[in-house]
Protein backbone atom coordinates (compact mmCIF):
# COMPACT_ATOMS: atom_id res chain seq x y z
CA UNK A 1 0.00 0.00 0.00
CA UNK A 2 1.11 3.47 -0.68
CA UNK A 3 0.17 6.60 1.50
CA UNK A 4 1.05 10.31 -0.23
CA UNK A 5 -0.18 13.27 1.47
CA UNK A 6 0.38 16.74 0.10
CA UNK A 7 0.51 20.14 1.37
CA UNK A 8 1.35 23.86 0.29
CA UNK A 9 3.22 26.14 2.37
CA UNK A 10 3.77 29.85 1.94
CA UNK A 11 7.31 31.08 2.99
CA UNK A 12 6.61 32.42 6.39
CA UNK A 13 7.63 30.94 9.63
CA UNK A 14 3.88 30.91 11.13
CA UNK A 15 2.81 29.18 8.12
CA UNK A 16 5.68 26.89 8.60
CA UNK A 17 4.98 25.86 12.11
CA UNK A 18 1.42 24.89 10.98
CA UNK A 19 2.67 22.71 8.62
CA UNK A 20 4.70 21.08 10.75
CA UNK A 21 1.81 19.64 12.75
CA UNK A 22 0.03 18.81 9.76
CA UNK A 23 2.46 16.53 7.90
CA UNK A 24 3.54 14.98 11.34
CA UNK A 25 -0.29 14.60 12.39
CA UNK A 26 -0.56 13.03 8.91
CA UNK A 27 2.74 10.74 9.62
CA UNK A 28 1.17 9.22 12.30
CA UNK A 29 -2.03 8.30 10.38
CA UNK A 30 0.50 6.61 7.63
CA UNK A 31 1.49 4.51 11.40
CA UNK A 32 4.59 6.36 11.43
CA UNK A 33 6.03 5.93 15.21
CA UNK A 34 6.73 8.54 17.66
CA UNK A 35 10.82 8.51 17.36
CA UNK A 36 10.43 8.67 13.29
CA UNK A 37 7.50 11.61 13.13
CA UNK A 38 9.99 13.48 15.86
CA UNK A 39 13.27 13.11 12.72
CA UNK A 40 10.56 14.16 10.19
CA UNK A 41 9.67 16.83 12.03
CA UNK A 42 13.49 17.53 12.17
CA UNK A 43 14.15 17.74 8.94
CA UNK A 44 10.92 19.49 7.92
CA UNK A 45 11.59 22.18 10.22
CA UNK A 46 15.15 22.62 9.17
CA UNK A 47 14.44 22.37 5.68
CA UNK A 48 11.32 25.21 5.41
CA UNK A 49 12.85 27.73 7.63
CA UNK A 50 16.13 27.93 5.48
CA UNK A 51 13.56 28.43 2.30
CA UNK A 52 12.32 31.26 4.71
CA UNK A 53 15.74 32.78 5.99
CA UNK A 54 17.89 32.43 2.78
CA UNK A 55 15.80 31.48 -0.36
CA UNK A 56 14.65 35.70 -1.13
CA UNK A 57 11.55 34.15 -2.10
CA UNK A 58 8.67 36.67 -0.72
CA UNK A 59 6.17 35.40 2.16
CA UNK A 60 3.23 35.15 -0.61
CA UNK A 61 5.48 32.34 -2.74
CA UNK A 62 4.33 28.66 -2.36
CA UNK A 63 6.92 25.63 -1.33
CA UNK A 64 5.47 22.19 -2.54
CA UNK A 65 5.72 19.34 0.69
CA UNK A 66 5.02 15.72 0.06
CA UNK A 67 5.02 12.40 1.71
CA UNK A 68 5.28 9.11 0.41
CA UNK A 69 5.26 6.10 2.28
CA UNK A 70 6.05 3.20 -0.09
CA UNK A 71 7.59 -0.36 0.52
CA UNK A 72 9.04 0.58 3.41
CA UNK A 73 10.89 4.03 2.90
CA UNK A 74 9.39 7.14 4.20
CA UNK A 75 9.94 9.68 1.45
CA UNK A 76 9.52 13.75 2.40
CA UNK A 77 9.87 16.09 -0.46
CA UNK A 78 10.29 19.53 -0.31
CA UNK A 79 10.04 22.07 -3.73
CA UNK A 80 10.89 25.77 -3.96
CA UNK A 81 10.67 27.92 -6.59
CA UNK A 82 13.98 29.92 -5.12
CA UNK A 83 17.27 30.55 -7.00
CA UNK A 84 19.53 27.42 -7.34
CA UNK A 85 20.74 26.71 -4.10
CA UNK A 86 21.46 23.26 -2.73
CA UNK A 87 21.33 22.69 1.12
CA UNK A 88 23.18 19.85 1.07
CA UNK A 89 25.98 21.00 -0.18
CA UNK A 90 26.89 23.31 3.09
CA UNK A 91 29.77 21.76 4.58
CA UNK A 92 29.71 20.05 7.99
CA UNK A 93 30.00 21.71 11.25
CA UNK A 94 33.51 21.20 13.07
CA UNK A 95 32.49 19.38 16.46
CA UNK A 96 35.31 19.30 18.15
CA UNK A 97 35.85 22.92 18.54
CA UNK A 98 35.86 24.22 22.28
CA UNK A 99 32.32 26.00 23.20
CA UNK A 100 34.44 29.51 22.75
CA UNK A 101 35.01 29.12 19.44
CA UNK A 102 31.66 27.44 18.17
CA UNK A 103 30.10 28.43 15.58
CA UNK A 104 26.23 28.64 17.00
CA UNK A 105 23.98 27.62 13.99
CA UNK A 106 24.90 25.53 11.39
CA UNK A 107 24.08 22.03 12.67
CA UNK A 108 20.45 21.89 10.86
CA UNK A 109 21.78 20.22 7.63
CA UNK A 110 23.83 18.54 10.00
CA UNK A 111 20.85 16.95 11.62
CA UNK A 112 19.41 15.99 8.21
CA UNK A 113 22.10 14.40 7.04
CA UNK A 114 22.90 12.47 10.10
CA UNK A 115 19.26 11.01 11.25
CA UNK A 116 17.86 10.23 7.53
CA UNK A 117 19.08 7.38 5.44
CA UNK A 118 19.31 9.29 1.84
CA UNK A 119 19.32 12.63 1.28
CA UNK A 120 19.31 14.26 -2.26
CA UNK A 121 19.20 17.56 -3.80
CA UNK A 122 18.28 18.53 -7.76
CA UNK A 123 17.94 21.46 -9.50
CA UNK A 124 14.52 20.44 -11.78
CA UNK A 125 12.32 22.64 -14.04
CA UNK A 126 13.48 25.78 -12.20
CA UNK A 127 13.12 24.36 -8.98
CA UNK A 128 14.66 23.45 -6.09
CA UNK A 129 14.23 19.80 -5.14
CA UNK A 130 15.25 18.45 -1.75
CA UNK A 131 14.40 14.28 -1.00
CA UNK A 132 15.37 13.37 2.48
CA UNK A 133 14.21 9.15 3.02
CA UNK A 134 13.75 7.00 6.48
CA UNK A 135 13.74 3.21 6.49
CA UNK A 136 10.81 2.02 7.97
CA UNK A 137 10.72 -0.61 10.26
CA UNK A 138 7.36 -2.85 9.34
CA UNK B 1 9.68 30.10 41.46
CA UNK B 2 9.74 32.12 38.45
CA UNK B 3 8.15 31.05 35.15
CA UNK B 4 7.53 32.04 31.65
CA UNK B 5 4.57 30.22 29.32
CA UNK B 6 4.20 31.91 25.59
CA UNK B 7 2.50 31.41 22.72
CA UNK B 8 4.80 29.02 21.27
CA UNK B 9 3.77 26.33 23.38
CA UNK B 10 7.03 26.33 25.77
CA UNK B 11 6.70 26.51 29.11
CA UNK B 12 9.98 27.62 31.49
CA UNK B 13 10.48 27.67 34.99
CA UNK B 14 13.44 28.18 37.73
CA UNK B 15 14.32 27.80 41.10
CA UNK B 16 17.63 28.61 42.91
CA UNK B 17 18.64 26.22 45.51
CA UNK B 18 21.82 26.94 46.84
CA UNK B 19 23.56 28.54 44.24
CA UNK B 20 22.27 26.67 41.54
CA UNK B 21 19.55 27.50 39.26
CA UNK B 22 17.38 24.53 37.91
CA UNK B 23 15.74 25.52 34.92
CA UNK B 24 12.75 23.51 33.67
CA UNK B 25 11.31 23.27 29.96
CA UNK B 26 8.20 21.39 28.91
CA UNK B 27 7.39 21.26 25.02
CA UNK B 28 8.63 21.47 22.37
CA UNK B 29 11.86 23.92 21.51
CA UNK B 30 12.28 24.43 18.08
CA UNK B 31 12.49 27.56 15.83
CA UNK B 32 9.21 28.55 17.12
CA UNK B 33 9.76 28.88 20.95
CA UNK B 34 14.58 29.43 20.65
CA UNK B 35 13.99 33.08 20.65
CA UNK B 36 11.95 32.71 23.83
CA UNK B 37 13.93 30.22 25.74
CA UNK B 38 17.33 32.04 25.02
CA UNK B 39 15.71 35.27 26.50
CA UNK B 40 14.76 33.37 29.43
CA UNK B 41 18.64 31.84 30.01
CA UNK B 42 20.15 35.43 29.76
CA UNK B 43 17.18 36.55 32.39
CA UNK B 44 18.68 33.79 34.93
CA UNK B 45 22.62 34.10 33.98
CA UNK B 46 22.09 37.89 34.08
CA UNK B 47 20.42 37.51 37.69
CA UNK B 48 23.32 35.83 39.21
CA UNK B 49 23.17 32.26 38.51
CA UNK B 50 26.14 30.99 36.84
CA UNK B 51 25.55 27.42 37.77
CA UNK B 52 22.89 25.74 35.84
CA UNK B 53 21.12 22.67 35.71
CA UNK B 54 18.80 22.72 32.02
CA UNK B 55 16.11 19.85 32.56
CA UNK B 56 15.11 18.95 29.44
CA UNK B 57 13.14 15.71 30.74
CA UNK B 58 10.02 17.70 29.86
CA UNK B 59 11.07 18.41 26.38
CA UNK B 60 9.38 16.10 24.03
CA UNK B 61 11.11 17.63 20.71
CA UNK B 62 14.17 19.65 20.17
CA UNK B 63 15.63 21.09 16.72
CA UNK B 64 18.82 22.70 15.82
CA UNK B 65 17.11 25.86 16.68
CA UNK B 66 16.58 24.45 20.10
CA UNK B 67 20.00 23.47 20.19
CA UNK B 68 21.69 26.96 19.58
CA UNK B 69 19.39 28.19 22.51
CA UNK B 70 21.41 25.65 24.49
CA UNK B 71 25.14 26.07 23.13
CA UNK B 72 24.15 30.11 24.46
CA UNK B 73 23.31 29.27 27.37
CA UNK B 74 26.72 26.86 27.51
CA UNK B 75 28.80 30.14 26.50
CA UNK B 76 26.60 32.15 28.78
CA UNK B 77 27.83 30.54 31.95
CA UNK B 78 31.37 29.22 30.22
CA UNK B 79 31.64 33.79 29.71
CA UNK B 80 30.80 34.14 33.53
CA UNK B 81 33.17 31.25 34.72
CA UNK B 82 30.24 28.86 35.81
CA UNK B 83 28.60 25.35 34.24
CA UNK B 84 25.63 24.20 32.66
CA UNK B 85 24.57 20.44 33.68
CA UNK B 86 21.62 19.08 31.13
CA UNK B 87 18.86 16.31 32.38
CA UNK B 88 17.78 14.60 29.31
CA UNK B 89 16.33 11.25 28.89
CA UNK B 90 14.13 11.47 25.90
CA UNK B 91 15.34 9.31 22.89
CA UNK B 92 15.04 11.97 20.71
CA UNK B 93 16.93 14.74 22.13
CA UNK B 94 19.66 12.85 23.73
CA UNK B 95 20.35 11.41 20.06
CA UNK B 96 20.55 15.59 18.98
CA UNK B 97 22.53 15.77 22.21
CA UNK B 98 25.04 13.45 20.72
CA UNK B 99 25.12 14.45 17.08
CA UNK B 100 25.57 17.80 18.08
CA UNK B 101 29.04 17.19 20.27
CA UNK B 102 27.56 18.88 23.23
CA UNK B 103 28.69 15.54 25.03
CA UNK B 104 32.08 16.93 25.38
CA UNK B 105 31.36 20.14 26.33
CA UNK B 106 28.98 19.79 29.21
CA UNK B 107 27.56 17.31 31.83
CA UNK B 108 24.70 15.14 30.67
CA UNK B 109 23.01 13.76 33.40
CA UNK B 110 20.12 11.37 33.59
CA UNK B 111 18.72 12.90 36.72
CA UNK B 112 18.02 16.49 38.03
CA UNK B 113 20.04 15.41 41.20
CA UNK B 114 22.98 13.73 38.91
CA UNK B 115 22.73 16.79 37.33
CA UNK B 116 23.21 19.01 40.20
CA UNK B 117 26.10 16.97 42.14
CA UNK B 118 28.17 16.94 38.83
CA UNK B 119 28.09 20.54 39.19
CA UNK B 120 29.01 20.56 43.02
CA UNK B 121 31.47 17.93 42.76
CA UNK B 122 33.18 20.65 40.22
CA UNK B 123 32.55 23.68 41.43
CA UNK B 124 31.99 22.76 44.87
Amino acid sequence: MVFTFNLKVKVAEQEVFEALDQVVLCAAGFGIDDEQQNLLRLSLEELLLNVCHHSGLPSSAVVDVALVLRDGVLRLTITDSGPSFDPLALAAPDLDLPIEQRQIGGLGIHFVRSTSARCAWQRLDGCNVVEVDWIIAC
Amino acid sequence: MASAGNATGLKLTHTIDNMIALVQLRGHLDGNSHIAAETYFKMVVTSGSTRVVLDLAQVDFISSAGLRAVISLLKLVKGNHGGLAVCASQPHVTQLLEFSGLKTLLSIAPTVDEGRAALVARFG
